[in-house]
């Protein structure tokens, strides 16, 4: 489907840390569910964890693309290439990891708005 | 939203936290460059790499042991560490 619209997932690092303590990642999430081209967004708590590749699983079911804006791309291509794999979705189409970390509500935002752009444009490319 | 607190009990009592095996780390310093939380630190002396603040660690994440070549980092045992969090959260008042 060429205008299906990604969905966001956002993750959190259990939301105790540091790494987002610059952000205000409720305004961070409301903006980009409501302002950016997503189907939707929402927060997980530890995608890594053992519930993450439960939900995960259950999640990529339904064969949406999904941006993962959470911590360094190359780490969650690792953790998370199984569960896109046993779902049957393509890493490099499917899946785009976004590294938010240390960022403003602002950069993040702006960072997420840049990134759907340009996967829209390697998509149509 | 508390900050030193996860699941009700202050974080500091809490034992997670990454733990090295020199014997096989060979300090590429990948864990330290991927966590964001300052809970490694690099020195000029060896060892080259400590776990200066485990109370930084986000509690049951293992992503820096995931970008381990050689397989150098552990954790405590989940289950043990969550009998502890529910035995001090008891202690704490049930919260
Ligand atoms: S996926 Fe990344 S951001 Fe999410 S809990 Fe794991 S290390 Fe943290
Ligand atoms: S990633 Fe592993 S081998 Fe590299 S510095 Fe860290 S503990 Fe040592
Ligand atoms: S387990 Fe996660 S929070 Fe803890 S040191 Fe490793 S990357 Fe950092």
């Amino acid at each position: 489907m060429p205008d299906e619209k990604p969905g966001l997932i956002m993750c959190v690092c259990t939301g105790k840390c540091p790494g987002f303590a610059k952000m205000d990642i409720w305004d961070f999430i409301n903006r980009v569910r409501v302002e950016l081209p997503v189907e939707y967004g929402f927060i997980h708590p530890q995608l890594c964890e053992e519930d993450g590749d439960r939900f995960l699983a259950d999640f990529l079911k339904a064969h949406r693309k999904v941006m993962i804006a959470a911590c360094a791309p190359n780490m969650q291509n690792k953790m998370f290439r199984d569960a896109l794999k046993a779902a049957g979705m393509d890493l490099k189409t499917d899946f785009y990891p976004l590294d938010i970390r240390d960022l403003t509500t602002e950069e993040a935002f702006q960072k997420v708005a840049a990134a759907l752009a340009d996967w829209e444009a390697r998509s149509d490319g | 939203m508390a900050e030193n607190t996860f699941m009700g009990v202050p974080r500091e009592k809490i034992t997670w936290a990454p733990v090295i095996d020199y014997s096989r780390c060979n300090y590429c310093l990948e864990c330290a460059k991927f966590c964001p939380h300052q809970v490694y630190e690099v020195r000029e002396e060896e060892p080259r790499l400590i776990v200066a603040n485990p109370t930084n660690c986000v509690v049951f994440c293992r992503a820096c042991a995931k970008t381990c070549g050689p397989d150098a980092i552990s954790f405590p045992e989940k289950s043990w560490v969550l009998e502890a969090i529910k035995a001090l959260r008891q202690e704490e008042g049930g919260k």
